[in-house]
Protein backbone atom coordinates (compact mmCIF):
# COMPACT_ATOMS: atom_id res chain seq x y z
CA UNK A 1 0.00 0.00 0.00
CA UNK A 2 1.05 3.83 -0.36
CA UNK A 3 3.21 5.77 2.25
CA UNK A 4 2.01 7.91 4.67
CA UNK A 5 1.79 10.99 3.24
CA UNK A 6 0.41 9.48 0.21
CA UNK A 7 -2.50 8.81 2.81
CA UNK A 8 -2.76 12.58 4.43
CA UNK A 9 -2.98 13.69 0.54
CA UNK A 10 -5.83 11.62 -0.06
CA UNK A 11 -7.72 12.74 3.11
CA UNK A 12 -6.95 16.15 2.49
CA UNK A 13 -7.98 16.09 -1.46
CA UNK A 14 -11.35 14.37 0.30
CA UNK A 15 -11.94 16.71 2.93
CA UNK A 16 -11.95 19.51 0.14
CA UNK A 17 -13.91 17.44 -1.72
CA UNK A 18 -16.43 17.47 0.72
CA UNK A 19 -16.26 20.99 2.18
CA UNK A 20 -17.08 22.08 -1.56
CA UNK A 21 -20.04 19.52 -1.81
CA UNK A 22 -21.44 21.18 0.95
CA UNK A 23 -21.07 25.07 0.30
CA UNK A 24 -23.71 26.38 -0.95
CA UNK A 25 -24.23 26.90 -4.94
CA UNK A 26 -24.09 30.25 -5.31
CA UNK A 27 -20.52 30.33 -3.84
CA UNK A 28 -19.15 27.37 -6.50
CA UNK A 29 -20.92 28.70 -8.99
CA UNK A 30 -17.85 31.03 -10.00
CA UNK A 31 -15.45 27.73 -9.57
CA UNK A 32 -17.64 26.11 -12.16
CA UNK A 33 -17.80 29.08 -14.44
CA UNK A 34 -14.29 29.46 -14.56
CA UNK A 35 -13.87 25.75 -15.68
CA UNK A 36 -16.31 25.79 -17.96
CA UNK A 37 -14.93 28.70 -19.58
CA UNK A 38 -11.63 27.61 -19.28
CA UNK A 39 -11.58 24.14 -19.50
CA UNK A 40 -14.04 23.01 -21.42
CA UNK A 41 -14.68 25.67 -23.92
CA UNK A 42 -11.86 23.88 -26.53
CA UNK A 43 -13.48 20.66 -26.48
CA UNK A 44 -17.44 22.62 -26.83
CA UNK A 45 -15.29 24.47 -30.11
CA UNK A 46 -14.35 21.05 -31.27
CA UNK A 47 -17.69 19.65 -30.87
CA UNK A 48 -19.19 22.57 -32.41
CA UNK A 49 -16.87 22.46 -35.08
CA UNK A 50 -17.71 18.88 -35.65
CA UNK A 51 -21.45 18.94 -36.07
CA UNK A 52 -21.34 22.33 -38.21
CA UNK A 53 -19.11 19.71 -40.40
CA UNK A 54 -21.35 17.01 -40.51
CA UNK A 55 -24.40 19.13 -41.12
CA UNK A 56 -22.34 21.00 -43.84
CA UNK A 57 -21.49 17.15 -45.39
CA UNK A 58 -25.19 16.15 -45.13
CA UNK A 59 -26.34 19.42 -46.67
CA UNK A 60 -23.43 19.54 -48.98
CA UNK A 61 -25.31 15.54 -50.04
CA UNK A 62 -28.61 16.71 -50.70
CA UNK A 63 -27.78 19.85 -52.51
CA UNK A 64 -25.43 17.93 -54.56
CA UNK A 65 -28.77 15.71 -55.33
CA UNK A 66 -30.47 18.48 -55.79
CA UNK A 67 -28.35 20.21 -58.10
CA UNK A 68 -28.59 16.89 -60.48
CA UNK A 69 -32.20 16.73 -60.20
CA UNK A 70 -32.54 20.18 -61.14
CA UNK A 71 -30.05 19.41 -64.05
CA UNK A 72 -31.78 16.64 -65.22
CA UNK A 73 -35.52 18.81 -64.86
CA UNK A 74 -33.46 21.65 -66.95
CA UNK A 75 -32.08 19.53 -69.28
CA UNK A 76 -35.54 17.85 -70.24
CA UNK A 77 -37.10 21.26 -70.38
CA UNK A 78 -35.06 22.02 -73.21
CA UNK A 79 -35.93 18.95 -74.71
CA UNK A 80 -39.35 19.67 -74.34
CA UNK A 81 -38.89 23.21 -75.59
CA UNK A 82 -37.11 22.15 -78.42
CA UNK A 83 -39.87 19.59 -79.00
CA UNK A 84 -42.49 22.37 -78.98
CA UNK A 85 -41.02 24.24 -81.13
CA UNK A 86 -40.87 22.08 -83.53
CA UNK A 87 -44.43 20.88 -83.10
CA UNK A 88 -45.30 25.19 -83.47
CA UNK A 89 -43.13 24.80 -86.60
CA UNK A 90 -45.08 21.81 -88.02
CA UNK A 91 -48.53 23.92 -87.44
CA UNK A 92 -47.66 25.79 -89.89
CA UNK A 93 -46.56 23.14 -92.41
CA UNK A 94 -49.32 23.68 -95.77
CA UNK A 95 -50.17 19.44 -94.79
CA UNK A 96 -54.11 19.43 -95.61
CA UNK A 97 -53.25 17.37 -98.09
CA UNK A 98 -51.61 14.65 -96.29
CA UNK A 99 -52.95 14.74 -93.10
CA UNK A 100 -50.82 11.73 -91.95
CA UNK A 101 -47.49 12.34 -90.45
CA UNK A 102 -45.21 9.99 -89.03
CA UNK A 103 -42.07 11.27 -86.58
CA UNK A 104 -38.95 9.66 -86.56
CA UNK A 105 -35.76 10.15 -84.05
CA UNK A 106 -32.52 10.41 -85.91
CA UNK A 107 -29.59 7.87 -84.55
CA UNK A 108 -27.06 7.68 -86.89
CA UNK A 109 -25.26 9.93 -89.79
CA UNK A 110 -23.81 7.88 -92.96
CA UNK A 111 -21.07 10.17 -94.89
CA UNK A 112 -19.47 7.41 -96.55
CA UNK A 113 -18.22 8.03 -100.48
CA UNK A 114 -20.30 11.53 -100.73
CA UNK A 115 -23.46 10.41 -99.47
CA UNK A 116 -25.45 12.43 -97.05
CA UNK A 117 -27.42 10.22 -95.01
CA UNK A 118 -29.15 10.08 -91.68
CA UNK A 119 -30.84 6.69 -89.94
CA UNK A 120 -33.89 7.08 -88.15
CA UNK A 121 -35.50 4.76 -85.77
CA UNK A 122 -38.94 4.24 -87.64
CA UNK A 123 -39.17 1.73 -90.44
CA UNK A 124 -42.26 -0.15 -91.93
CA UNK A 125 -43.31 -1.02 -88.55
CA UNK A 126 -43.65 2.80 -87.87
CA UNK A 127 -45.94 3.53 -91.20
CA UNK A 128 -42.84 4.64 -93.26
CA UNK A 129 -42.44 3.73 -96.83
CA UNK A 130 -39.61 4.60 -99.79
CA UNK A 131 -39.35 7.86 -101.32
CA UNK A 132 -41.49 8.94 -98.38
CA UNK A 133 -40.95 12.96 -98.00
CA UNK A 134 -38.80 13.89 -94.86
CA UNK A 135 -38.79 17.20 -93.46
CA UNK A 136 -38.37 19.13 -90.24
CA UNK A 137 -40.17 22.24 -89.13
CA UNK A 138 -38.17 24.68 -90.88
CA UNK A 139 -38.83 22.84 -94.37
CA UNK A 140 -37.59 19.45 -96.85
CA UNK A 141 -34.91 17.52 -95.24
CA UNK A 142 -35.15 15.09 -97.69
CA UNK A 143 -36.18 12.11 -98.43
CA UNK A 144 -36.42 8.04 -98.02
CA UNK A 145 -34.15 5.89 -99.46
CA UNK A 146 -33.89 2.63 -97.55
CA UNK A 147 -36.52 1.27 -95.66
CA UNK A 148 -36.13 -1.88 -93.03
CA UNK A 149 -38.73 -3.33 -90.88
CA UNK A 150 -38.10 -0.82 -87.73
CA UNK A 151 -35.04 1.78 -89.63
CA UNK A 152 -35.50 3.95 -92.60
CA UNK A 153 -32.43 5.48 -93.86
CA UNK A 154 -33.03 9.08 -95.44
CA UNK A 155 -31.46 10.98 -98.40
CA UNK A 156 -30.82 14.35 -97.33
CA UNK A 157 -30.98 17.06 -99.52
CA UNK A 158 -27.51 18.07 -99.37
CA UNK A 159 -26.83 14.40 -101.00
CA UNK A 160 -25.30 14.46 -104.64
CA UNK A 161 -28.13 12.09 -105.20
CA UNK A 162 -31.26 13.74 -103.69
CA UNK A 163 -33.31 15.73 -106.00
CA UNK A 164 -36.46 18.41 -105.24
CA UNK A 165 -38.70 19.74 -108.07
CA UNK A 166 -38.89 23.30 -107.05
CA UNK A 167 -40.86 26.67 -107.59
CA UNK A 168 -40.19 30.34 -106.82
CA UNK A 169 -43.19 31.58 -104.90
CA UNK A 170 -42.44 35.15 -106.25
CA UNK A 171 -42.25 34.52 -109.82
CA UNK A 172 -43.40 30.55 -110.09
CA UNK A 173 -39.93 30.00 -112.43
CA UNK A 174 -39.27 25.56 -111.78
CA UNK A 175 -36.31 24.37 -111.30
CA UNK A 176 -34.60 21.45 -109.56
CA UNK A 177 -32.64 21.64 -106.71
CA UNK A 178 -29.82 19.79 -106.29
CA UNK A 179 -26.76 19.39 -104.70
CA UNK A 180 -23.60 19.56 -106.92
CA UNK A 181 -20.04 20.72 -106.17
CA UNK A 182 -20.37 20.86 -102.51
CA UNK A 183 -23.16 23.74 -102.86
CA UNK A 184 -26.81 23.46 -103.30
CA UNK A 185 -28.21 24.78 -106.65
CA UNK A 186 -31.28 25.06 -108.58
CA UNK A 187 -30.46 23.91 -111.32
CA UNK A 188 -32.62 23.67 -115.26
CA UNK A 189 -33.57 27.80 -114.80
CA UNK A 190 -32.97 29.36 -118.07
CA UNK A 191 -30.86 32.37 -117.82
CA UNK A 192 -33.62 34.93 -118.60
CA UNK A 193 -36.13 33.73 -116.04
CA UNK A 194 -36.98 36.04 -113.35
CA UNK A 195 -35.39 34.97 -110.13
CA UNK A 196 -33.37 36.92 -108.04
CA UNK A 197 -31.73 36.95 -104.74
CA UNK A 198 -33.67 36.14 -101.96
CA UNK A 199 -36.62 34.29 -103.67
CA UNK A 200 -37.99 31.87 -101.43
CA UNK A 201 -38.17 28.41 -103.18
CA UNK A 202 -40.93 25.67 -102.29
CA UNK A 203 -41.97 22.49 -104.06
CA UNK A 204 -43.81 22.18 -107.04
CA UNK A 205 -45.40 19.16 -106.51
CA UNK A 206 -44.47 17.85 -109.65
CA UNK A 207 -41.72 15.62 -108.95
CA UNK A 208 -43.55 12.50 -107.60
CA UNK A 209 -42.28 12.86 -104.12
CA UNK A 210 -42.87 16.38 -102.85
CA UNK A 211 -46.22 17.02 -102.68
CA UNK A 212 -46.75 21.11 -103.24
CA UNK A 213 -45.97 24.19 -101.41
CA UNK A 214 -43.20 23.06 -98.89
CA UNK A 215 -40.27 25.15 -98.32
CA UNK A 216 -37.38 24.00 -99.56
CA UNK A 217 -34.86 27.16 -99.26
CA UNK A 218 -33.97 31.06 -99.84
CA UNK A 219 -32.00 31.71 -103.43
CA UNK A 220 -28.61 33.48 -102.06
CA UNK A 221 -27.13 33.99 -105.46
CA UNK A 222 -27.85 34.54 -109.09
CA UNK A 223 -25.43 34.07 -111.62
CA UNK A 224 -26.66 34.16 -115.98
CA UNK A 225 -23.31 33.47 -117.73
CA UNK A 226 -23.78 35.13 -121.19
CA UNK A 227 -23.07 32.07 -123.26
CA UNK A 228 -25.10 29.71 -121.53
CA UNK A 229 -28.69 28.85 -121.61
CA UNK A 230 -28.92 28.15 -117.75
CA UNK A 231 -28.70 30.26 -115.04
CA UNK A 232 -26.71 29.59 -111.60
CA UNK A 233 -28.69 30.10 -108.48
CA UNK A 234 -27.02 29.46 -105.18
CA UNK A 235 -29.96 28.07 -102.76
CA UNK A 236 -29.30 28.04 -98.88
CA UNK A 237 -31.79 25.58 -97.25
CA UNK A 238 -34.26 25.89 -95.72
CA UNK A 239 -33.98 22.93 -92.96
CA UNK A 240 -30.80 22.57 -90.89
CA UNK A 241 -29.40 19.49 -91.96
CA UNK A 242 -26.72 19.45 -89.80
CA UNK A 243 -28.33 19.67 -86.77
CA UNK A 244 -31.26 17.15 -87.31
CA UNK A 245 -33.21 15.68 -83.78
CA UNK A 246 -36.43 14.05 -85.74
CA UNK A 247 -37.86 13.94 -88.68
CA UNK A 248 -41.20 13.83 -89.72
CA UNK A 249 -42.25 12.02 -92.80
CA UNK A 250 -45.49 12.42 -94.88
CA UNK A 251 -47.29 9.61 -96.65
CA UNK A 252 -45.45 9.01 -99.75
CA UNK A 253 -46.62 9.80 -103.11
CA UNK A 254 -44.51 7.03 -104.48
CA UNK A 255 -47.89 5.09 -105.98
CA UNK A 256 -47.93 8.27 -108.60
CA UNK A 257 -48.56 6.49 -112.23
CA UNK A 258 -45.07 6.07 -114.13
CA UNK A 259 -43.64 9.31 -115.49
CA UNK A 260 -44.28 11.58 -113.09
CA UNK A 261 -42.13 10.84 -110.12
CA UNK A 262 -39.16 12.55 -111.72
CA UNK A 263 -37.70 13.15 -107.96
CA UNK A 264 -37.13 9.22 -107.78
CA UNK A 265 -34.56 9.17 -110.02
CA UNK A 266 -30.94 9.06 -109.00
CA UNK A 267 -28.14 10.10 -109.88
CA UNK A 268 -24.62 8.25 -108.79
CA UNK A 269 -22.24 10.02 -106.80
CA UNK A 270 -19.88 12.73 -108.32
CA UNK B 1 15.51 22.79 -13.99
CA UNK B 2 14.83 20.70 -11.09
CA UNK B 3 11.15 21.11 -11.40
CA UNK B 4 11.07 20.07 -15.09
CA UNK B 5 12.21 16.31 -14.04
CA UNK B 6 11.28 13.51 -16.39
CA UNK B 7 9.11 12.20 -13.61
CA UNK B 8 6.83 15.76 -13.45
CA UNK B 9 6.57 15.74 -17.41
CA UNK B 10 5.32 12.48 -17.59
CA UNK B 11 2.96 13.08 -14.64
CA UNK B 12 2.00 16.08 -16.15
CA UNK B 13 1.17 14.69 -19.27
CA UNK B 14 -0.50 11.85 -17.93
CA UNK B 15 -2.67 13.97 -15.81
CA UNK B 16 -4.00 16.09 -18.91
CA UNK B 17 -4.49 12.64 -20.88
CA UNK B 18 -7.06 12.04 -18.26
CA UNK B 19 -9.30 14.98 -18.17
CA UNK B 20 -9.29 15.16 -21.84
CA UNK B 21 -10.31 12.14 -22.26
CA UNK B 22 -12.67 12.54 -19.26
CA UNK B 23 -13.67 16.03 -20.83
CA UNK B 24 -14.37 14.26 -24.39
CA UNK B 25 -16.04 11.62 -22.96
CA UNK B 26 -18.10 14.02 -21.15
CA UNK B 27 -18.87 16.36 -24.08
CA UNK B 28 -19.59 14.21 -26.95
CA UNK B 29 -21.63 11.41 -24.88
CA UNK B 30 -22.79 13.52 -21.65
CA UNK B 31 -24.87 10.63 -19.64
CA UNK B 32 -25.26 8.13 -22.59
CA UNK B 33 -26.13 4.80 -21.50
CA UNK B 34 -25.87 1.73 -23.12
CA UNK B 35 -28.70 -0.12 -21.32
CA UNK B 36 -30.84 0.33 -18.22
CA UNK B 37 -27.86 3.04 -16.67
CA UNK B 38 -25.66 0.81 -17.77
CA UNK B 39 -22.46 2.86 -18.96
CA UNK B 40 -18.89 2.54 -20.18
CA UNK B 41 -17.36 4.91 -17.33
CA UNK B 42 -14.42 6.50 -19.50
CA UNK B 43 -13.32 8.58 -17.19
CA UNK B 44 -13.00 6.03 -14.42
CA UNK B 45 -11.20 3.75 -17.33
CA UNK B 46 -8.59 6.71 -18.07
CA UNK B 47 -7.94 7.65 -14.39
CA UNK B 48 -7.63 3.71 -13.05
CA UNK B 49 -5.13 3.07 -16.24
CA UNK B 50 -3.15 6.16 -15.71
CA UNK B 51 -2.74 5.61 -11.62
CA UNK B 52 -2.08 1.91 -11.85
CA UNK B 53 1.00 3.32 -14.35
CA UNK B 54 2.18 6.50 -11.98
CA UNK B 55 1.33 5.59 -8.65
CA UNK B 56 -1.44 6.57 -5.51
CA UNK B 57 -0.35 10.35 -4.93
CA UNK B 58 -0.66 10.87 -9.28
CA UNK B 59 -4.20 9.35 -8.69
CA UNK B 60 -5.15 11.17 -5.90
CA UNK B 61 -4.34 14.46 -7.45
CA UNK B 62 -5.51 13.23 -10.86
CA UNK B 63 -8.59 12.14 -9.79
CA UNK B 64 -9.25 15.22 -7.71
CA UNK B 65 -8.51 17.72 -10.64
CA UNK B 66 -10.58 15.06 -12.87
CA UNK B 67 -13.41 14.82 -10.47
CA UNK B 68 -13.57 19.32 -9.86
CA UNK B 69 -13.84 19.58 -13.68
CA UNK B 70 -16.25 16.68 -13.83
CA UNK B 71 -18.72 18.28 -11.49
CA UNK B 72 -18.44 21.99 -13.21
CA UNK B 73 -21.51 20.91 -15.16
CA UNK B 74 -23.29 20.16 -12.22
CA UNK B 75 -22.12 23.19 -9.65
CA UNK B 76 -24.42 21.85 -7.35
CA UNK B 77 -22.86 18.59 -6.53
CA UNK B 78 -19.36 20.18 -7.04
CA UNK B 79 -16.92 18.00 -4.76
CA UNK B 80 -18.60 14.96 -4.66
CA UNK B 81 -17.35 13.49 -8.10
CA UNK B 82 -13.80 15.14 -6.62
CA UNK B 83 -13.67 13.23 -3.46
CA UNK B 84 -15.17 10.02 -5.07
CA UNK B 85 -12.35 10.00 -8.06
CA UNK B 86 -9.67 10.85 -5.45
CA UNK B 87 -10.60 8.00 -3.31
CA UNK B 88 -10.62 5.92 -7.37
CA UNK B 89 -7.27 7.39 -8.05
CA UNK B 90 -5.36 6.82 -4.73
CA UNK B 91 -6.48 2.94 -4.18
CA UNK B 92 -6.68 2.52 -8.15
CA UNK B 93 -2.28 3.82 -7.84
CA UNK B 94 -2.15 1.87 -4.47
CA UNK B 95 -3.18 -1.53 -5.49
CA UNK B 96 -1.49 -1.21 -8.87
CA UNK B 97 1.79 -1.00 -7.10
CA UNK B 98 1.19 -4.22 -5.22
CA UNK B 99 -0.39 -6.37 -7.64
CA UNK B 100 0.90 -7.87 -10.62
CA UNK B 101 -0.37 -5.18 -12.94
CA UNK B 102 0.61 -7.03 -16.39
CA UNK B 103 -2.09 -9.20 -15.79
CA UNK B 104 -4.65 -8.19 -17.74
CA UNK B 105 -7.62 -9.90 -15.72
CA UNK B 106 -5.91 -7.61 -12.20
CA UNK B 107 -6.37 -4.68 -14.19
CA UNK B 108 -9.48 -5.40 -15.49
CA UNK B 109 -10.92 -6.40 -11.77
CA UNK B 110 -9.45 -3.07 -11.04
CA UNK B 111 -11.32 -1.22 -13.01
CA UNK B 112 -14.50 -2.79 -12.48
CA UNK B 113 -13.91 -2.07 -8.70
CA UNK B 114 -13.34 1.42 -9.30
CA UNK B 115 -16.24 1.86 -11.28
CA UNK B 116 -18.60 0.74 -7.98
CA UNK B 117 -16.47 2.84 -5.89
CA UNK B 118 -16.96 5.85 -7.48
CA UNK B 119 -20.28 5.16 -7.71
CA UNK B 120 -20.89 4.60 -4.51
CA UNK B 121 -19.11 7.29 -3.02
CA UNK B 122 -20.70 9.70 -5.92
CA UNK B 123 -23.94 8.54 -5.09
CA UNK B 124 -23.61 9.00 -1.37
CA UNK B 125 -22.56 12.35 -1.94
CA UNK B 126 -25.19 13.59 -4.28
CA UNK B 127 -28.56 11.58 -4.13
CA UNK B 128 -27.60 10.38 -0.43
CA UNK B 129 -29.21 6.72 0.37
CA UNK B 130 -32.54 6.66 -1.21
CA UNK B 131 -34.10 4.57 -3.74
CA UNK B 132 -32.61 5.97 -6.56
CA UNK B 133 -29.08 5.16 -4.80
CA UNK B 134 -29.90 1.71 -4.83
CA UNK B 135 -30.94 1.30 -8.23
CA UNK B 136 -27.50 3.59 -9.13
CA UNK B 137 -25.37 0.84 -7.65
CA UNK B 138 -27.08 -2.16 -9.63
CA UNK B 139 -26.76 -0.07 -12.56
CA UNK B 140 -23.30 0.40 -11.10
CA UNK B 141 -22.45 -3.25 -11.64
CA UNK B 142 -23.22 -3.53 -14.88
CA UNK B 143 -21.04 -0.64 -15.56
CA UNK B 144 -18.24 -2.11 -14.08
CA UNK B 145 -17.97 -5.22 -16.21
CA UNK B 146 -18.48 -3.12 -19.13
CA UNK B 147 -15.75 -1.08 -18.09
CA UNK B 148 -13.49 -3.64 -16.98
CA UNK B 149 -14.23 -5.76 -20.29
CA UNK B 150 -12.97 -2.61 -22.95
CA UNK B 151 -10.02 -2.13 -20.09
CA UNK B 152 -9.19 -5.59 -20.53
CA UNK B 153 -9.30 -5.05 -24.17
CA UNK B 154 -7.28 -1.92 -24.19
CA UNK B 155 -4.24 -3.56 -21.93
CA UNK B 156 -4.28 -6.53 -24.02
CA UNK B 157 -3.92 -4.45 -26.84
CA UNK B 158 -1.05 -2.28 -25.25
CA UNK B 159 0.54 -5.56 -24.25
CA UNK B 160 0.66 -7.03 -27.64
CA UNK B 161 1.68 -3.60 -29.34
CA UNK B 162 4.52 -2.77 -27.06
CA UNK B 163 5.82 -6.03 -26.31
CA UNK B 164 6.17 -6.82 -29.90
CA UNK B 165 8.07 -3.82 -30.30
CA UNK B 166 10.01 -4.35 -27.12
CA UNK B 167 10.71 -8.07 -28.86
CA UNK B 168 12.05 -6.13 -31.89
CA UNK B 169 14.42 -3.86 -30.00
CA UNK B 170 15.62 -6.62 -27.92
CA UNK B 171 16.45 -8.96 -30.99
CA UNK B 172 18.30 -6.01 -32.89
CA UNK B 173 20.20 -5.42 -29.68
CA UNK B 174 21.85 -9.20 -29.90
CA UNK B 175 22.03 -9.05 -33.05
Amino acid sequence: MSSRPGTYLLAVLVAAGLLLRVLDTSTKAPLADLLLGSVYSPFFAVRGWAQEQAALRTDNARLRHLVGEMSWKAQAGDEYAREAMRLRGLWDLPLGQTPNLHIGRVVGWDRRGGHEEVIVDRGLAGGIRQYAPAITEHGVAGRVRVVTHNFARVQLLSDPGCRVAARCVRSGVLGVVRMRSGALIMDRVAVESDIAEGDTLVTAGIGGIFPAGLLVGTVTGVRRPTLSLLAEVDVQPAAQLQRLDYLFFLESQAQLPPGAPYEMETESTP
Amino acid sequence: MSWLSRERVGATSALCVVTAAALAARVWFGDAQLLYGVRIDIPVLALSLASIARGARFGAIAGFILGLVTDAVQPEWLGASAAGYALVGFFSGSFGQTIYVDKTRARMALAGASVVVFDVVFGLLSVGIASPFFSRVLASLGSAVVTGGVTALLSRAWQLTFASSRRNSDLAADA
